[in-house]
Formats: C-alpha cells, structure tokens, sequence
C-alpha cells in the first residue's frame, strides 16, 4: 500500500505482489492479511499503528517506532489489549554481526565493557519528512537511534543523559550525546544530517575493544583488539564475524 | 529481521524476545531526555 498509484503498481509487479492498493481502508479490512510493516514517516506511526492494531493486524513499525516514549508505551498496550504483535523494525539488532558482538561482550571477551562510541551522521539532501518537524523529522529519533541502541544493548540501562545540539526549523539536525550507564559505563554518541560523522562504533572494556567500521549499523565484520593490564602491545584479529571462531573468542 | 518476526508471531508471542518493549521504551526514553536537552539549548 502507498499513497500514489502507479509507485504502488510497479513496486506490486516488480516484487510479484498479488494486490495493492492506496486505500489504507481497504488493506485493514482484508482478513487475508495478517502482519502489516508500517513504513511512513515517524509522525504518522502511532495513528496507523494504532488503527491496524484495532483491526486485528499484527505490526511491525519502521523505526522510530512513534516520536515519544509515551506513544510507543500507548501502542505496546493496545497491542496486548487486542492481543496482537507489536515491534519497532530495529533491524540492527538482529544482524548477525552485531548479536555476535553482543554475545562476546556478554561472554567477557571484553573484560567489564565500559565504554561505548558511536556516530551516524551524513550530509542528508535537504527536502522530504527527514527535515519536517510536522512529520517527525528528527536526527536523534533517526539516526541518534541506532548509536543509543547499540550502547544500551552493550552497557546496560542509562541511568544519566547530557546532550547538545542543532535545531532548525523546528528539527533537531545535530547532536552531541553523553550516556551514564547504571553499572558504571558510558558511551559518546553523536548524529547529524548536516555533516559526516565518522559512522564507526566501538566497544571498549578492561580486556580490549571491539570497533565495528563504518557504516557500523550494518556493519557485517569487526576487530577485536585485545591486552593485558601493564602492556603496551595487543592482539587484533577479526574475532567478531559471525560463526568465525578465533583465540580472542574462544 | 523478518524471519524471525514471523517465527516469533507464529509462536504466539505479542513481543520479540530479542527487540521487546522494554528495550524499545528504554532507548526511548534516552531519546525524549536528548531531544528535550537540545531543544533548551537552541531556546537559550
């Protein structure tokens, strides 16, 4: 389903989809459907999930999945009222780089993880929902989502925020972040639409670091460097492709 | 991502195991709190 015809016609046909149509009406009231994947921009999320909820779908929700806690708060629970399945699309989470980072950071190969660094920021074209604030548009929600995702995930639940930033026109196009996690880590996050920001991450704890290259959201390998209190030297390896079992992580 | 929504849907879960609403409103959360301090700053 899409707001103009021939776009939905042709993505239909080219992706061997047997219907399609522009009338959300008519997607809702089709009981052949089961999941609907909400992909419009963030300020419409929490309508349209909200009305397929109501009609007995399942949803899957673009991220951010609403512009406020409180309105994803609002669908989890309408979605456990009409006993249905709700999720914001965080896709990073399930690529298999990043859960098998996930993992050895679990499993230690970092020592105590204590620090995280993360960046997303490009010189987005201007124009279009990215840069309306009716919308939605917003870099942190946009971009800022996926470094603050990979340090809670890493560190633990942030118990402190600092931020500074850009606004314009009502949108927020830049940001700097510092994150206090509960068990004592912190992370330095930053994201933009109106520069580089070296798209990188890394993971850093008593053992060692693991950085993940650019674009690190789908990133598909990463280096382990790992040391010893009192050395100078370490041992890097690519120790973080999923399934490539290597010393740093045995 | 979509496999495993669809395994998890067809397990009869209302939430992911791996992407759950906790982990969904915790980040949140983390964004409201940024986005607020940045829109202070540009009012000052």
């Amino acid at each position: 389903m899409g707001r103009r015809a021939e776009t939905v016609e042709a993505f239909a046909a080219a992706h061997g989809v047997p219907r399609s149509t522009t009338e959300l009406d008519a997607l809702l009231d089709n009981p052949a459907i089961d999941i609907i994947y909400v992909a419009t921009p963030p300020a419409t999320h929490l309508e349209l999930t909200n009305r397929a909820l109501q009609a007995g779908k399942h949803v899957l929700v673009e991220k951010p999945m609403t512009t406020s806690a409180d309105d994803s708060a609002r669908l989890f629970e309408i979605a456990t009222e009409h006993d249905r399945f709700v999720m914001e699309a965080m896709w990073m989470k399930f690529n298999p780089l990043h859960r098998e980072v996930a993992r050895q950071v679990r499993d230690g190969v970092l020592g105590t993880p204590r620090y995280v660094r993360g960046a997303f920021g490009m010189p987005f074209p201007t124009g279009g929902s990215r840069w309306q604030a009716d919308l939605g548009g917003s870099t942190v929600l946009d971009q800022g989502i996926y470094p603050v995702t990979l340090a809670e995930w890493m560190l633990g639940p942030v118990v402190s925020v600092s931020a500074s930033g850009v606004v314009r026109d009502g949108v927020d196009v830049a940001a700097q972040i510092t994150l206090q996690h509960r068990d004592g880590g912190s992370s330095q996050l930053a994201c933009s639409v109106l520069e580089f920001l070296d798209p990188s991450a890394s993971i850093s704890g008593t053992a060692g670091w693991i950085e993940i290259p650019a674009m690190f959201w789908a990133g598909a390998a990463a280096v382990c460097t790992r040391g010893r209190r009192g050395q100078s030297s370490v041992n890097r390896s690519r120790s973080c492709e999923p399934g490539r079992e290597t010393a740093t992580s045995r | 991502m979509i496999r495993s929504v669809t395994s998890t849907i067809t397990a009869g879960l209302l939430e992911h195991p791996d992407h759950d609403s906790a982990a969904t409103l915790s980040v949140a959360r983390v964004l409201d709190e940024v986005r607020a301090q940045v829109f202070v700053e540009a009012e000052e």
